[in-house]
């Protein structure tokens, strides 16, 4: 664990999602000048721009196999994860200041809700998650996503790992069953931290 | 746990023990948890031949449930069809193993009381199971929109932030425990001390990190069948 237990983690497997990388964290760098930066990436890639990287497998659908092992892969008691396609504009401490107050993890609802909700993933995906769930969760967007390394986040995280192999797939239908199983105490952050004026969002840029 | 046998009345999506996804057609008969089964009665995706049966499942479930108004609102028709517990006040309490609080302005139906107990109710064997559950008042709405400038500098010197996504307080519904309970004293605090509701709630909840399963906003609106049996 290092001396100030808190950085920030990106996945990024390929080229496009290497290049989002490398520009999120240039912009980080603006808010966040000393905040250390880790980067998971492909075997053999090598280093993301200025950022220490560490190679990882990528089974299925690239970057989520290495998203839900993120308990396993931070070194650092709070992490503030963020989607290679993402752009900082703004400070990001209350989010560590939501981890500090006790919580477990903090993040944003997903833009799409109720009938929209989940259409990214496949259509067996979609209904069996909806099925296995009380009616109507919320849905949550894991592009932003403070946690802090506790009992229950690890907890989650090896519930979130077990979903994830069913399909090996998207990630944010996995999340949801994993937090029907186990429960965490979950702050809920505006849309200005995802997709908004502090969080920027490029959904899709990674493909291109 | 028990499974409770239904008829399907429309089409059933149900996953079995396996993981994999079952179709049950209408007039399918088909086990299920109890949970499962609650939710897909009151939404007349189900039915059984005995309404009698129907209120039994459900009266048993919620035999530790209760609603609290905080002023006057005929419940009858939901507290009789459950022989739910009644309460009044004038501030959010928990008289209840499991309470829903409501505003008084607010129109339910059984089944909007029911599946928000089941939603929070204690799960038997589970590591953790949700002590509160409550919808967000809007998509797009946050606390830097609502609320006195006192209130959002209040909850700003708290949090750090007011982009935050703000809860509707007419309807929550909240299991007993030594947090929940010191939560609920810390919202009446702050409502006593003249802070908006909104803010009120989440300054509390912030403090006393509840389990919370946030809904989505209208929940309450949305999934109800538009005819009753």
């Amino acid at each position: 664990m290092v001396a100030n237990n808190r950085g920030v983690i990106y996945v990024a497997f390929g080229r496009g999602a290497r290049r989002e990388a490398r520009l999120s964290a240039e912009s980080l760098k603006r808010y966040h000048p000393l905040m250390p930066v880790l980067v998971i990436t492909g075997r053999d890639d090598g280093p993301v721009g200025w950022a220490p990287s560490v190679e990882y497998d990528d089974p299925g659908t690239p970057g989520r196999w290495a998203k839900v092992n993120l308990d396993r892969l931070t070194i650092w008691e709070d992490t503030l994860f963020l989607d290679a396609d993402t752009r900082v504009y703004g400070n990001l401490e209350q989010g560590f200041q939501v981890l500090s107050q006790g919580y477990d993890l903090a993040m944003c609802p997903s833009i799409p809700q109720q009938a929209e909700m989940l259409g990214h993933l496949t259509e067996e995906e979609r209904t069996t998650t909806l099925v296995s769930l009380p009616i109507e969760p919320l849905q949550l967007n894991t592009g932003v996503m403070w946690f802090r390394k506790t009992a229950a986040i690890t907890k989650l995280f090896a519930e979130w790992r077990r979903q994830w192999k069913r399909w090996q797939d998207k990630d944010q239908g996995a999340l949801l069953r994993a937090l029907y199983q186990r429960p965490v105490r979950i702050w809920l952050m505006g849309r200005a931290f995802n997709a908004g004026t502090i969080v920027g969002h490029r959904f899709g840029a990674c493909a291109r | 746990m028990a499974k409770v046998q239904l008829q399907a009345v429309g089409t059933v999506h149900e996953v079995d023990e396996h993981g994999q996804l079952v179709i049950y057609h209408p007039g399918d008969w088909f086990k299920t948890g109890k949970q499962r089964a609650i939710e897909l009665l009151e939404t007349r995706q189900a039915k059984l031949p005995d309404q009698e049966q129907v209120k039994a499942i459900v009266k048993e479930d919620l035999a530790d449930c209760g609603i609290l108004s905080l002023g006057e609102s005929d419940l009858s028709a939901i507290v009789n069809q459950y022989e739910l517990k009644h309460a009044m006040a004038e501030y959010p309490k928990l008289p209840f193993g499991r309470t829903l609080i409501i505003a008084p302005h607010l129109t339910l139906s059984p089944q909007h009381v029911a599946v928000g107990f089941v939603r929070i109710e204690r799960r038997k064997g589970a590591y953790a199971s949700w002590e509160m559950a409550a919808m967000l008042r809007s998509e797009s709405i946050t606390a830097a929109q609502i609320g006195t400038e006192d209130d959002q500098k209040a909850t700003l010197n708290l949090v750090g932030t007011i982009a935050l996504p703000v809860y509707d307080t007419s309807a929550v519904w909240i299991r007993k425990t030594r947090d929940t309970e010191r939560m609920v004293e810390a919202w009446v605090q702050n409502l006593q001390d003249g802070v908006g509701d909104e803010h009120a709630f989440l300054q509390a909840l912030y403090q006393h990190k509840i389990l919370i399963c946030s809904l989505p906003t209208g929940w309450l609106g949305r999934w109800l069948p538009t005819t009753e049996a």
